[in-house]
């Protein structure tokens, strides 16, 4: 994962310097705010993402705040596909990468110990941009994947470990610069 | 306008098809270790307790020193065979197979140790050839294995380590078995010099003990007697209850000292076939080896393992009166085990802080005069100038017959 990130921020780096001289890459940021609604709880999310634009494409990378079951600080990369309609646009994203855990759930006592850790963070949806240029509101729905696994562990004795895959429908509104 | 007008509805049919989506899952996987018996033929097995090959020192338990032998039980695999005739230089010369055995204990030329629940006497006269003279039959009915229970055909004569894994909401049962407890209750002590028959000298983490013509063993609670008095035809006499908990046995003179999690327990063996509780002491619960001389006991306290507690000290006893064992002072040490006195030179053995060497003339005064660091001391046997020391890294001899320049005189490694 920290490659991926790496591969994306070199080429959004290049991406950025060529921006300066080929008129059809700029540099587009998305941030939003909304909501994750699943089987838990109603939560807060929160996220900016940012990178360059080519032609219908966009590929940045993100990051955010989301309360959905555990409060997780989501790193990703994003991909986006532009569709222009008539009084409006609208786009597909791709979002993937991995979240961090604000408050770990972490104990260590001798030999037995847990830890817990953000694992994949994923997210697909769709997105309909209002507003005439690169600027204007956007408002996005989509499906946000996230999973957590928490060790428990007593070296040669015992290892369980619990997978927490998070499901949630993401609505968020904002804005495009 | 019509474009626009169908965004919501495509929208709904979006969240619609993600709804399918919309779920969390908790899902545990358990990953767990278990060891599993292999099993041999008991004649098979018992044809193999005698001197075969030596064998490097893996997992050490109770010691017993004999003359110029080191006998070493390997925990639950059988007994190692030292010669020690010269302390420097010690040698490893035999090694006798015998699955289920933690305890041992020797009387002139016959070596009783436990075979699971069986007692084996083992003619040592020869100890590059030994021989089984005899086997009583369960005179430890606690030493079986629940759900491994050999039927009369077949012992386990090793465990084989396997990791199992269980996907689902119910964690899976753990079952604990004595027979694959590390050499942290692993033993060694001095015991009955007056008895007619040389005897051997155990640790203080020892469950045998011999005191005239009988073995004297305990179990978690009770007391077990075997007649002794023809060495290599051994006879099971009574048993008696002595509270629980009861963890090693002491003997000195007639009397038995044992040690308890809750306490040190003194009986009396005027009459050898009935003994009699003299006295106690109560104490907090933990481990506790203990030794004694004609007027004072010593009592090392354990904390943090499966005894309980968390105390971690020396209790010096006055037994001047047997009947009230009375606390005269208390030292505070780091994970006291196993520990042995010759004359005026108290070693206890401090877990990871290693051997400490005490001077212990004045029993109110007990000063630290040596420490060796070594890794994990579980027992000592001070005994005719020689300090044979049990670690988890090692057996270690040392030569305290000069008492202000104790010296380490060799180290027989253990095979990690």
């Amino acid at each position: 994962m920290p490659q991926l990130l790496l591969i994306i921020v070199l080429f959004l780096q290049a991406s950025l310097v060529n921006a300066q001289k080929n008129k059809h890459i700029q540099f587009t940021s998305y941030t939003t705010a909304g909501i994750l609604a699943g089987e838990s709880p109603v939560a807060f999310s929160v996220q900016t993402v940012n990178g360059v634009s080519y032609n219908k494409w966009f590929l940045g990378a993100g990051f955010g705040l989301d309360d959905y079951y555990m409060k997780t600080l989501p790193l990703f990369a994003s991909v986006r596909k532009n569709f222009e309609l008539k009084k409006c646009r609208v786009f597909l994203y791709a979002d993937a990468g991995t979240h961090f855990l604000v408050n770990p759930d972490n104990h260590e006592e001798g030999l037995y110990s847990y830890n817990t850790n953000g694992k994949w963070y994923l997210e697909g949806g769709a997105g309909l941009k209002v507003g005439s240029g690169k600027k204007g509101f956007i408002l996005t729905v989509g499906n946000q994947y996230k999973n957590i696994a928490k060790v428990e562990e007593y070296p040669d004795s015992y290892r369980n470990e619990t997978v927490y895959k998070l499901g949630s429908i993401s609505v968020r509104a904002g804005v495009q610069l | 306008m019509k474009t626009f007008s169908k965004l919501p509805v495509a929208a709904l049919v979006l969240i619609f098809m993600l709804s399918g989506c919309v779920k969390d899952t908790i899902k545990t996987t358990y990953t767990y270790t278990y060891f599993e018996p292999v099993y041999k033929a008991y004649s098979e097995v018992v044809a193999n307790i005698k001197s075969n090959a030596s064998t490097p020192v893996a997992i050490p338990g109770k010691i017993c020193l004999i003359g110029k032998y080191i006998l070493l039980n390997e925990v639950n695999k059988g007994i190692h065979v030292l010669d020690n005739s010269t302390p420097s230089a010690p040698k490893n010369i035999a090694f006798i197979d015998l699955p289920g055995n933690v305890d041992i204990a020797v009387k002139g030329n016959i070596l009783y140790a436990d075979f699971y629940s069986d007692l084996v006497a083992i003619d040592i006269s020869d100890p590059k050839n030994a021989k089984v003279k005899k086997i009583v039959k369960n005179i430890f009915p606690e030493r079986y294995y629940s759900g491994y229970e050999a039927d009369s055909s077949k012992v386990i004569t090793s465990w084989i380590k396997k990791t199992g894994t269980i996907d689902g909401s119910n964690p899976p049962i753990y079952c604990y078995f004595g027979a694959l407890q590390s050499s942290a209750d692993a033993s060694a002590s001095f015991s009955n010099k007056a008895a007619a028959t040389p005897v051997g000298i155990n640790g203080s983490l020892s469950r045998f003990a011999l005191a005239s013509d009988y073995l004297y063993s305990v179990s978690y609670d009770s007391l077990r007697i075997t007649d002794v008095a023809v060495a290599d035809n051994p006879l099971r006499k009574n048993a008696i209850p002595i509270g629980w908990g009861i963890e090693t046995i002491y003997p000195f003179k007639d009397k038995l000292f044992m040690g308890a999690n809750a306490g040190m327990f003194i009986y009396g063996i005027s009459d050898p076939l009935h003994p009699v509780k003299l006295g106690n002491f109560q104490h907090v619960r933990t481990c506790d080896p203990v030794i004694a001389d004609d007027n004072m006991a010593y009592v090392t306290l354990h904390g943090g393992t499966q005894c309980g507690g968390f105390t971690n000290q020396l209790d010096v006893l006055d037994i001047a009166d047997i009947l009230s064992p009375r606390l005269l002072k208390t030292y505070p040490l780091t994970s006291p085990r196993g520990l042995s006195k010759d004359g005026n030179l108290l070693f206890i053995c401090d877990g990871a802080d290693g051997l400490k060497v005490f001077t212990a003339a004045d029993p109110n005064n007990i000063k630290l005069l040596k420490h060796f660091e070594m890794e994990e001391a579980n027992d000592v046997i001070a005994w005719n100038n020689i300090a044979l020391v049990m670690a988890t890294d090692g057996i270690y001899q040392f030569d305290y017959s000069n008492a202000a320049g104790i010296k380490l005189l060799s180290k027989i490694s253990i095979q990690k």
